[in-house]
């Protein structure tokens, strides 16, 4: 045990103190910046997913940098910052992938909100008219408007469900 | 809540009985032109409604198809052609409208030759109106002119899709088109809302949810004012577009399920489509 602590601590040693403080500092900013916009709401738990996972492996890259030296040889990188840059890119990348991935859904439900907007729209200016068009006719005759204003749909049995053509014929042009 | 549509729908001439005819038209920025069309339309076609789908305007374009008597649907920004005509089919379909006859703002196509692709609707979902089908009129079928980067794009489109589709299509880039109950149900649930999405890859979803589409040839007159939607420049690279959503549109699923469509009427001899 006292071993493997030695060799952490050779391991950390190994590693110059200055980037490795500017790791733990940023990876420290990172988290903290994290936590304040789910925190306060300012982005949704789906979309932090990436960015915890980003902070996850910082964390265990400032805490053990030697194992990251380690998997670069392993996997034959010359340069273990390779690596680095390589995860990073693909990183980056899928990022974007996702993040395209969701613009073309809201789009496409923007899309249904608005031909859907449309379509209410117009069912509301034709149902305006027509009650227009009753309360004029309620001010020609006050008896009609009677009738026309206060009608109540009467109650139905199955036999009397389809449109009662003889209400509504004045209401078409 | 009943009492309430009940009354849109007889305003509406809602009538599930009756072959009922609406032409669509999607606008945007055509104040000077639309109001044209939908007289013609309701002079020559006598349809139930002209129904103009205003795409985010900036110009009176909703003001002049309303004082010309069409019902507009005003879409709240520009969803582009796909968006504005989807709006139309499901109009169509809340409305129960059989028949939909599909138009241009901009005054080209003709009035009188709906009436051919009407009758042709008989035998088939969907009949476009090509500008490039040989026809007898040829003094009229040169009217089409267009920059050549289009009518290659137009060309190798129309190549593509007629091999998907498996019979000789000339002109799938047409907004000339006649459609049947089958192919208002299944609009209206799905239409592509990219750049020719509206007619290319409407094109191979109708296929693929079995519709029989056929075209007429249809001389197309010269604009008769406005502005055309793109430049000649933005046009290669929006016909690549397109070709990379016909490339990726081949037997994909979209996500949504797609009710299909009843049995086509001519295969079921004489049954009557609700």
């Amino acid at each position: 045990m006292a071993d493997l602590w030695n060799q952490y601590l050779d391991g950390i040693q190994a590693v110059s103190i200055g980037p490795w403080l500017t790791g733990i500092a940023a990876t420290t900013c990172l988290g903290l910046f994290i936590g304040w916009m789910l925190r306060t709401g300012r982005i949704h738990e789906r979309y932090a997913l990436p960015y915890v996972t980003l902070i996850v492996v910082l964390c265990g890259l400032v805490l053990v940098p030697t194992l990251w030296i380690s998997v670069a040889q392993w996997l034959g990188f010359a340069a273990p910052s390779n690596l680095l840059y390589f995860i990073c890119l693909v990183g980056l990348l899928a990022t974007c992938i996702h993040l395209t991935a969701e613009c073309t859904q809201l789009r496409e439900h923007n899309r249904d909100l608005v031909e859907g907007q449309a379509l209410l729209t117009e069912r509301i200016n034709q149902l305006e008219k027509h009650v227009r068009r009753s309360q004029s006719r309620a001010t020609a005759s006050t008896t009609a408007a009677e009738v026309s204003l206060h009608q109540v749909p009467r109650p139905r049995t199955p036999q009397s469900d389809q449109p009662d053509s003889e209400t509504f014929v004045g209401t078409q042009d | 809540m009943d009492q309430v549509f009940l009354v849109y729908s007889v305003v509406m001439h809602q009538n599930p009985h009756l072959s009922s005819l609406m032409v669509l038209v999607p606008a945007f920025n055509e104040e000077q032109t639309v109001a044209q069309t939908v007289a013609t339309a309701f002079s020559t076609l006598k349809p139930q409604a002209v129904v103009v789908v205003d795409d985010g305007s900036q110009d009176q374009t909703a003001a002049a198809a309303e004082q010309a008597g069409a019902i507009v649907l005003r879409l709240a920004h520009n969803l582009g052609v796909g968006g504005a005509l989807r709006t139309g089919y499901r109009f169509a379909k809340q409305q129960n409208f059989t028949r939909v006859i599909q138009l241009d703002a901009d005054g080209q196509h003709r009035a009188e030759y709906a009436h051919v692709l009407l009758s042709r609707l008989d035998k088939a979902d969907i009949v476009i109106g090509s500008r490039f089908a040989p026809s007898s009129d040829f003094s009229q079928s040169s009217a089409y002119r267009t920059s050549w980067v289009r009518r290659v794009g137009m060309k190798s489109l129309a190549r593509s899709v007629s091999k998907t589709v498996g019979h000789q299509l000339t002109d799938v880039t047409s907004g000339f088109r006649a459609l049947g109950p089958r192919a208002i149900h299944v609009f209206a649930q799905a239409f592509p809302m990219s750049y020719l999405g509206d007619t290319v890859t409407s094109t191979i979803i109708a296929h693929h949810a079995g519709l029989t589409i056929r075209e007429e040839p249809t001389p197309m007159l010269p604009r008769q004012g406005g502005q055309a939607t793109e430049s000649v420049v933005s046009a290669a690279v929006l016909f690549a577009q397109a070709h990379i959503s016909l490339a990726t549109a081949a037997g994909r699923h979209t996500g949504r399920s797609l009710a299909k469509p009843g049995p086509a009427p001519w295969h079921t001899s004489g049954a009557h489509l609700g």
